[in-house]
Formats: C-alpha cells, structure tokens, sequence
C-alpha cells in the first residue's frame, strides 16, 4: 500500500477513528494490529523476517537486561564485601558475556540484512574474480526477497540493543508492544530510524484526540503530498530520461539531471517523511525530524547533519564514536603522532572513523559498487574538509573573506549544492562506471546554450510543468527561509485569520489535486527511498 | 473538542467537498469531445420529451440525423452512442435514458457484439461513462463492463495480443469511477470555456464532420451468410439485455445497421437477432436482401468506411427507421409539441452544415428515397 494512494488515505482514516474510539488500555494493541495489517498488505512473505528480527532483538535484550540487572544487584548487595578488583573482575566476565549475547544478536539481524541485500552483490563480484582468474566455478546467484523497510527495522533494533547493552535503558518487558516499536507503521517504509527512548513511551501511551494536532498532522500530509506529487514526481520524467541514456547527453545538461535528482530524491524522501509525520502526529505520537533544509546547508558535512537525519545520527552513535575511541584507533592515532606529527596524530582516528561511517552510509543505500563510489565521494569531502581545515582558515583569512557576511554563505551553500550533485552521478546513475562517464562528459563538454534554447523541454519537462516546478520551488524556498529563521509555518497560518487560513488549506489542496502526477487511484510513483 | 471547534470542521469540510466537486466537474472530461456533447445535450433535454433512443456504437451517430427525424416525421428519437460502446454498457445507457425520458422505442444495434469489436480498450468504456453524469447507475454501468472485460480476459486473454495489453480497463483502476484522477492533468492543455460550461451537441447528437461525413468511398458489398453462430460470453451479454428489456416490458428493435464487414462478423451478429427474434423482440437486418431495396443503400456513394455511412447515407436510414417507429409505435406527426424550438434550430443547423457539405440541397437525397 502505497503513501500516496487512496486506499492509504482510507486506512490512516481507519486507523484514526479506531485509534481514538478504543479504550485507553487497547489503544496500543490497535496500533500494532493496524502496523502489522499494513506491512502484511504491502507484503505478506515478508512479515516472517520482521517478526524474527523483532523476537531475536526482544529476547536478546531481555538477557542483557538481566545482566545489567543482576550486576547491579551483586555489585549492590557485595558492596562492602568485594574488593575493587574483585568488582572489576566481575564486570569484566559480565562484559564479556554481554558482548557474547550482543554479537550473536547482532549477527542475527545485521546477517539476515546483509545475506538478503548483498548476496547477490558479493557473488556477483566473487564469480567475476573467478571468471578472470578462468576458474570453472560459479557462486550461484539467489532469487532473494528483500522485506520492506528491512534496512530501516534492523538499524532501528540494532540501536534498541546497543542501548541495552549499555545500559542507557530497561529493556522492555512486552514482547507485543516491542514489536509495535519496531513495525509502527508511519516509519517502517522509509523510516525514520526511531530510538526506542524516544519513540515507545509515546507508541505504548495512550493519546486522546486533540483538534489541533489531528489538524497539524492532516496539514503535515498534504505538505507532503505536495511534495512528492508535485515536485519529486514532475521531474522523474527528465531525470530518468537523462540518467537512463546518458550517453545522449553532454555538459550542462548532465548538470542539470544531476541536479534535478537532488531536488527529486529530497522532496520524494522529505515529502514521504511528512506524511509519516503527519500521520504518527495524528495519532499523537511525534516522530523523528529526518531532513532540516539541506540544500541550505554551507558544507557536505552540514548537508548530511540536515539530510537523513536520523541514519546519520544512528551512524554517529554506533559506528563513529564505538570506532574513533576504539583502543584500536587510540592506537593508531598515536603511531601516527610519532610519524606525522601531533596534528595529524590527533584528527587521524576522526578522519578514519568519519570515512568509514560514509562508506558504510553509501552501502547502506544498495549493493551496487555506485553506493561504495557514493559513500567515497562522500567520505573524502567531509574527510577531506577534516583534514584541509586549517588550511582554509589560512585561506580566508589571507584572502581577507568575510566568512560571517550573507555572500560568503550563499557561496557555500551553491559549493555545496554543486558538490552533491556531482555524488547524485554515483546514487542515480545506472553503474559506477556509467556515473564515472557521466561526470566526465559533464566537465569535459561547455554547452552553456542548452539553458536558453529550451532544448530541455523535450526531455520530459515542457514549459507549462516547468512554471509549476519554479513556483513550487520558490514556496519551497521561502518555507524554507521561514523554518530557517525559526518561524513555525502551520502556527504561524493557525493565527491568521479563519477566512485567509481556510483559503490557504483549500488552495494547497486544490494545487495538488490540479498539478499533482498521479494516475488512477491517486497513486503515485514509489518513493525512492523505499527501495533502499 | 468544543462544539466551536466541531461547527468549523463541518463548514471546512462543506467548503472543502464543494470545491472538490467543483473540481471534478471541471475536469471530468474534455468537454470539446463529441461523446461529451451528445451526452450534455441528451441531459439538457426537458422531461418526457424524448420518444426513444437509438444505443449502440459509432455506427449508430454515423446512421442517424436526429434533426431529420424530427423536421421529417416529427420523430424524436435521440442517439446514445460512443465509439466503441461496449454491448455490456446498453442496459446502462438506457436506464439512463430512462431517468428522464419515457421511452416509448428503443433502437438497439448489435454491431457491438462482433468478436472483432470486444477487446475492450478503457478509453471506449470511459468515453461513456465519464460522459454520464455521476450516479449509482453509471458506477453499476462501469461495473458491467468491467465485469464483462473480467470474464473476457478469463476465456480469450491468450488471444490479446501484447501491445494492446496497457489499452485495456484495468478493473483495478479506481479512475474507472473517477474520471478527475484521469482527466486532471489536462490543465497542461488548457481548460476551455466549453468545460465550465459544459456545452451540448446543437444537432442532437448527430454525427457531422467535414473531414468524413461529405465523403464517400466505394465499399464491397458484404456477403451476408444465414448462418448465425455466438460464443457463450457474448450470448450472454445479449440476453442480458434481452432480459432487461423484457422485465421493464420496454419496446426494444434490435437493428444491423448497413455495413460491409467481413462474413463471420455477419455470422455473429446473426446470431444476435435470432436471439432478440425469439425472444419475441422485433429485428430488422439492414444488411439483408428483405430490407436493402427499401432502405436503397448506394455503397459507391453512402460510405466512408467499411462500417460508418456518410451523411448521405444518414439520411436514407434516418428515413427507413423513422417510417418504422411512425408505422410501428405509433409515433410522429405531433405538430404541437411542446419544447420545439432547440429541435427546430437543430433542424436548420443540421440542413445547412448538409448543403454546404455536399453542395446540393438535402431534400434532393429525400426526394430521392421519397421516389
């Protein structure tokens, strides 16, 4: 069942109406029920692969609680009975055990991921290995299903055990409701990748209807329908055209695909995030902000601090920071303080740990060498920039650039605008070495005409789409200006006047419904992010 | 919530679905398309003036001159027809017909049931119901045809060759009830005037085109067999309306239109008249010896293609039919009926886009059958 579908419109009304009429102890068993009809609609055969993440990760944490539990009450009971070293002895043999308990879990989900997502990639590659090495042997290819939102639950659990594991919470104790953490149905196609502290108090809570949020949710969902109907589902067309006969096009107008990805997969994926906001706000329940204008962002690193928020954050507390304080880098670090100098010595493990975190956010995204290429592209430039910062601070300031004026910010943010669209090449194009070739005739070729002669216009945009693209971008920016400048826009609407806001909710309802792609049955395009 | 609150929902909602409906009437359909017009017109039709309707497929818009009929016999009978009209969709268009209409002759024609004519492509559907007005009548009338493409996919979906596949209904698709999911997009071309305000056919629904109906192209006369012969599927839609007809005791004339087809579509729409035949329900098969010196079809002169007349030939089975329904139903010769005005315009309008048409004046063509 797709978002933008009437028969989602007409489940989330179901959903909503059953949700506020159930008594308040059932509130959540609605949820779940709802959750797991909605997953078994999208795909029957993969509820077994949800549910067997979802007991792997309750029973897993519920042995890790008990050994946090049980230490805590040793430790409290032999309080004056044990010696420090006796107490660190014991933490020591708890630790490992954890660890043990955390890896097989670990391995568990990550493995059923990885062998269901990658498999294919990994024999792909192994046989071409084989293949020049002239060996008569083949890994088999495998006809493998990949469950919806599996690469969204099992970070979403991983990070629930993690957490677990480090004590951060209790572990909860109802295995139902823990499924209905990890199956919520607003976020299990594209996320956002929730944090079990945050999101399950409110799942578990009952909510009772509140006119204001069920009319800021409803807003939240027609905002991002426009988003994806209008925009992100209006430039398919040329993007697609373009990236899928690249070889037909040259200079500027590979720019311009590349460009007009960016803006596609954003509104697609940002507009999909609404929706699941909208909807979860509805119900109560506030989800996680996924995306905080990142085309306004003046660096590749503050663009991905603004884009995907919560992959990055998960990024950030399970990979980066385990990795950049690992003994293992510690060590590193300090071999490299002998050999390059303090500096380097220093940033090295932040540097290595920054680059594989992008690496593995690129993987993360499919099993194709275009997402490692992504993920490089990436890493080099947030790595890079790490690494080059002294040297630009020397660079402005013998320059004698102003870094806090509007014109040396507005120059960032195209840099950075410029920057991911070049490593769009990598996500969109149909290979790596396809998106190679396009980055190539982008910079090789000067064809500056093609912005006036409305060649472009035959490539799946004509001139009428094109207004409604500009006039929608340019709400889009000033929406985006507002939010910058901390102005919340549905408040800000909810104190003008009945007459100017009703005008406002109609209208926007009657632009979408006018200047939306869609087809029958108000279905759209799938989101793109949905196949990651 | 406080009943403040409650109160302005209701308004918004009230707004909100007025401006959508708003909407869905604005861009059901393209407006400027003839079946549109044909339907507009049949709407705008006072109650119970109508005297019958003549359904079927483009054959039938092609065969009848409605203004003729009436300035002729004072006969008026309106044609409700679409390219392509599926046989499944005649009960529906004449439950529609008679919403409004006491409908004392329906003229039914079979070239619909051909095998040739079945593979239903989604356009021929929507053209007429996009063209209803929205009602339970229309849904059950989408819901008859898909249906019909259902359980014709089930027995010949082997036969429909690859490329066509994409033109068919799709019984999933919810724009089958909704023509706006389909039509919306047609802001990119424009909204003429014609979509607000919904104009009508002024020659009740008659067929005239400068590119076809002034033409004529030699046609080989058909070779009309006696078998008769029709697949279970297709009997089965023909009994339906049969059984339709004869539940609402409704004076139903299965007609064949002229035409010069291949001789196994004859076959079976021989079959269908035998059906309406024995039924008890009067035939006539304009194809046939019996009829075709009466009727004086010149296939050197009254054709345009293999199955649609020019207007001449229009005129020549306006004229047989209308004798007909007078003979028959008792119909024609009502000099003081009431709402003649548009009939009478439609009259003038029809004569003269005729004479300018062939360059001679219609009552030659009349006095020709007349002789």
């Amino acid at each position: 069942m797709a978002f933008v579908s009437m028969k989602f419109l007409f489940f989330l009304l179901v959903v909503c109406s059953g949700y506020f009429i159930m008594p308040m102890k059932l509130k959540w068993v609605w949820l779940l029920i709802c959750s797991y009809t909605f997953y078994l609609l999208n795909d029957v055969r993969a509820a077994a692969f949800i549910i067997f993440t979802t007991v792997i990760t309750y029973i897993t944490g519920r042995i890790l609680g008990q050994i946090n539990s049980d230490q805590k009450t040793y430790l409290k009971e032999n309080k004056t009975v044990l010696s420090r070293e006796e107490k660190k002895c014991f933490k020591a043999k708890n630790i490992t055990k954890k660890k043990r308990t955390l890896f097989t879990a670990i391995l568990a989900n990550l493995g059923l991921l990885v062998f269901l997502k990658y498999f294919n990639f990994f024999a792909g590659n192994i046989n071409a290995v084989l293949s020049n090495l002239s060996l008569q042997m083949e890994v088999p290819m495998l006809n493998l299903l990949l469950p919806l939102g599996i690469s969204f639950y099992t970070l979403q659990a991983l990070g629930y055990l993690i957490d677990v594991y480090r004590d951060k919470y209790e572990p909860d104790r109802n295995l139902a409701k823990f499924a209905l953490f990890l199956s919520f149905f607003p976020q299990i196609i594209q996320g956002p990748i929730a944090r079990y502290n945050q999101l399950a108090h409110q799942l578990y809570e009952p909510h009772k209807f509140e006119y204001k949020r069920v009319a800021f949710g409803a807003q939240l969902i027609l905002w991002g329908f426009m988003k994806k109907l209008i925009i992100a589902d209006r430039l398919a067309p040329f993007v697609d055209e373009i990236f899928n006969n690249y070889i037909s096009y040259q200079g500027i107008t590979l720019f311009l695909g590349a460009l007009a990805y960016g803006f596609q997969v954003y509104t697609d994926f940002s507009g999909g995030m609404d929706i699941a906001r909208g909807a979860a706000q509805i119900l109560g329940i506030d989800i996680a902000v996924n995306f905080e204008r990142p085309y306004f962002a003046r660096s590749i690193s503050e663009f991905w601090r603004r884009w995907h928020i919560t992959l990055g954050s998960w990024m950030k507390d399970y990979v980066f920071y385990p990795l950049a304080l690992s003994k293992g880098f510690n060590k590193l670090g300090k071999r490299a303080r002998n050999i390059f100098g303090n500096y380097i010595g220093k940033i090295l493990p932040t540097f290595l740990s920054m680059f594989i975190v992008f690496l593995l956010v690129g993987v993360w995204h499919g099993s194709s060498w275009k997402y490692v290429a992504y993920g490089v592209w990436n890493g080099v430039f947030i790595s890079g920039s790490i690494l080059l910062e002294p040297v630009y601070e020397k660079m402005t300031a013998t320059l004698k650039i102003n870094t806090k004026c509007f014109s040396w910010g507005f120059f960032q943010a195209i840099r950075t605008i410029f920057l991911c669209s070049i490593g769009r090449f990598f996500s969109r194009g149909v290979s790596c070495m396809a998106a190679l070739s396009m980055i190539k005739h982008t910079f090789t070729v000067f064809n500056p005409w093609v912005l006036t002669d409305y060649s472009f216009y035959e490539l799946g945009i004509n001139e009428r789409n094109m207004i409604v693209l500009v006039a929608m971008g340019l709400v889009l920016l000033v929406v985006g200006i507002m939010q910058e400048r901390g102005i919340h826009i549905r408040e800000k609407i909810a104190e003008q006047n009945l007459y100017f806001r009703w005008l406002v909710y109609l209208g926007a309802l009657a632009v979408l419904l006018i200047f939306g792609v869609y087809g029958n049955g108000l279905t759209s395009t799938v989101f793109i992010y949905q196949q990651f | 919530m406080k009943m403040k609150q409650i109160l302005q929902f209701i308004i918004f909602m009230v707004f909100g679905l007025v401006m959508v409906c708003a909407l869905f009437y604005l861009f059901e359909k393209d407006e400027n398309d003839e079946t549109s017009s044909r339907w507009n017109g049949f709407y705008s039709e006072a109650e119970n003036t109508i005297d019958g309707i003549i359904v079927g497929a483009s054959m039938v818009d092609r065969a009848w001159a409605a203004p003729l009929a009436w300035h002729e016999w004072g006969v008026r009978l309106y044609p409700l027809s679409t390219g392509s009209q599926p046989i499944a969709a005649t009960i529906g268009v004449i439950e529609e017909a008679r919403k409004t209409q006491n409908l004392q002759v329906i003229i039914i024609d079979v070239h619909g049931i051909r095998s040739s004519a079945q593979l239903r492509k989604a356009k021929a559907m929507r053209n007429l119901t996009d063209s209803m007005h929205h009602s339970i009548n229309r849904i059950q009338t989408v819901n008859r045809i898909v249906k019909y493409s259902k359980d014709y996919e089930a027995i010949y979906g082997d036969t429909i060759p690859e490329e066509k596949r994409s033109e068919l209904i799709d019984p999933s698709d919810f724009s089958n009830y909704l023509g706006f999911l389909n039509y919306h997009s047609r802001w990119e071309s424009g909204v003429s005037e014609a979509d607000f305000t919904k104009e009508s056919t002024g020659i009740k629904g008659a067929f005239i085109s400068p590119k076809t109906s002034f033409r004529a192209k030699e046609q080989e006369p058909p070779d009309i067999p006696k078998e008769a012969a029709l697949e279970p599927l297709f009997q089965e839609l023909i009994q339906e309306v049969i059984d339709y007809g004869k539940e609402n005791q409704l004076n139903m004339v299965f007609v064949e239109l002229p035409s010069c087809l291949p001789e196994e579509e004859y076959i079976q729409m021989n079959a269908a008249l035998q059906m309406a035949e024995d039924a008890g329900f009067p035939t006539i098969n304009l194809n046939s010896d019996e009829f075709a010196a009466e009727l004086s079809i010149n296939y050197a002169t009254d054709f345009y293609h293999s199955c649609h007349v020019n207007s001449q030939g229009a005129v020549k089975i306006t004229s047989f039919l209308t004798k007909y329904v007078c003979d028959h139903y008792g119909l024609g010769n009502k000099p003081e009926r009431k709402d003649s005005a548009s009939w009478d315009q439609s009259w003038e309008e029809y004569k003269a886009s005729f004479e300018q048409g062939w360059e001679m004046p219609i009552e030659s063509v009349l006095s020709d059958r007349q002789k």
